[in-house]
């Protein structure tokens, strides 16, 4: 089980149209839209690796990569440094 | 150069005295300009300083640029130079040679500015019959000539249908954007503009409707706390910090607000370099000082505050008398319980 967490002073929002990632030290922001504002928003949800995957699995059955690609956006996430 | 100096990415150059024109909503002549114009050999320097420098991005604005009598050779020697030109025009003129030097290397990017679809309304605006004409021709030739272009609409009021028309007229045209610019209480707009004409209710309105309802070409100059996330993406934050503007007598300026605000000038060249103006100018110095830590207001607990540093310091300078006062129509959204909650933080 692979705990997911921001990091301290990372904020997200949530908004209609997708979401946002603000680091309140560093001032970085990014925005998030279709999937990964999904993603984004189990992660402040305290959902952790595993169960993300299984939503996605659910939401997207015909996609072959999702694991792969959800690795990519973590590790996207850890390297800006809105991931612990 | 000293580790704390930011490069100089940006420059806006207003070669040209003044304007063919009389705009309603202008700032750039409301005190008429009164020195002598550098020489085109004097350009040629300081842009070859600005490079330098590291300057990579060059804009040719005004009053208006192609009103300059050597801007064909500028044009060329400055496109011999910059990787990015971007030229803000009337687009009322039309200098001969100056499509053969597009021709040779095309701007970056030419913005014209149109106002209405109808070319009464247009004439009367800019100040000048036939206005509309020459403008929409202009913009056609951009189109024809692959060049990437934008058209500028300047609006006082919040009113749907002028803005309908101008899309289907720049859908006409083949334009690649249309960008809305919201007429500030400086220079000549103080007696007409945007921001004290409407109830923040009905611009906030209209925003939402600009967002919803028009093709995603369409883009409204709003500050970013006031976008969609969506709209976020795109969203260009104004450079000021990397920037300098330099008046068509070689005057050093915060862009060009130094035409009608003489203290956010400093310097001349030739007498003084590039790279003393920008080390040295107190009127640099200053922005870098005071943006973004000390901006007030809204401005102050806004999580775009660090890129967008309240969206336009002249226009702040104006309504709010300093460059740390905070954007008008965010401060007055924010009074009103319109700013979105979402965009705000405790600092
Ligand atoms: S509140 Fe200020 S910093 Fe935030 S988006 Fe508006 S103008 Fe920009
Ligand atoms: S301060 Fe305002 S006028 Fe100057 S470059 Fe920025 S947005 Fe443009």
């Amino acid at each position: 089980m692979e705990k997911l967490e921001y990091a301290k002073g990372v904020v997200f929002r949530r908004e209609p149209a997708g979401g946002i990632l603000f680091n309140i030290d560093t001032g970085d922001l990014q925005v998030t839209e279709g999937v990964a504002f999904g993603i984004c928003d189990m992660i402040d949800n305290g959902k952790d690796k595993e169960k993300i995957l299984s939503e996605l699995r659910k939401h997207y059955p015909e996609e072959q990569d999702l694991e792969q690609d959800l690795d990519d956006f973590i590790k996207e996430l850890k390297e800006k440094g809105a991931l612990v | 150069m000293s580790s704390q100096l930011p490069t100089l990415g940006v420059l806006y150059i207003n070669p040209a005295g003044g304007c063919n024109l009389h705009c309603r909503h202008c700032w750039v002549n409301e005190g008429s300009f009164t020195g002598e114009l550098l020489s085109l050999e004097n350009w040629k320097e300081l842009l070859s300083q600005s490079v330098a420098e590291g300057c990579s991005y060059l804009k040719l604005t005004g009053g208006e640029p192609l009103l300059y009598h050597d801007i064909v050779p500028l044009y060329r020697y400055s496109a011999s130079l910059f990787p990015r030109i971007v030229i803000e025009t009337n687009g009322t003129l039309q200098p001969e040679g100056l499509w053969e030097a597009f021709a040779e290397k095309k701007p970056f990017h030419v913005s014209v500015s149109l106002d209405n679809a109808e070319a009464r309304l247009h004439d009367e605006f800019r100040g000048q019959r036939g206005a509309w004409e020459k403008t929409v021709e202009f913009a056609e030739k951009l189109v024809k000539n692959n060049i990437s272009n934008q058209i500028i609409m300047s609006v006082s009021t919040a009113q749907r249908q002028p803005v309908v028309d101008m899309i289907k007229l720049a859908q006409q045209i083949g334009t690649g954007t249309l960008k809305i610019n919201f007429i500030t209480p400086s220079g000549r707009g103080k007696s007409d503009n945007f921001f004290d004409k409407n109830p923040i209710e009905d611009i906030i309105e209209f925003f939402t409707w600009i967002d919803k309802e028009t093709p995603r070409g369409v883009l409204p100059s709003v500050p970013a706390a006031l976008l969609p996330v969506n709209r976020l993406k795109n969203h260009g934050y104004c450079p000021v910090r990397n920037l300098m503007g330099v008046l068509p007598d070689g005057t050093f300026s915060l862009c060009g607000v130094a035409f009608s605000r003489k203290e956010m000038a400093w310097g001349k060249f030739p007498a003084i370099s590039v790279h003393d103006a920008w080390e040295n100018s107190p009127v640099y110095k200053m922005i870098r000082s005071s943006l973004p830590h000390d901006i007030e207001g809204v401005c102050h607990r806004c999580i775009h505050r660090d890129s967008c540093i309240g969206q336009c310091v002249v226009n702040n300078m104006e309504t709010g008398g300093a460059v740390t006062s905070p954007d008008i129509l965010c401060q007055r959204a924010y009074e009103a319980g319109l700013f979105p909650e979402t965009r705000l933080i405790e600092r």
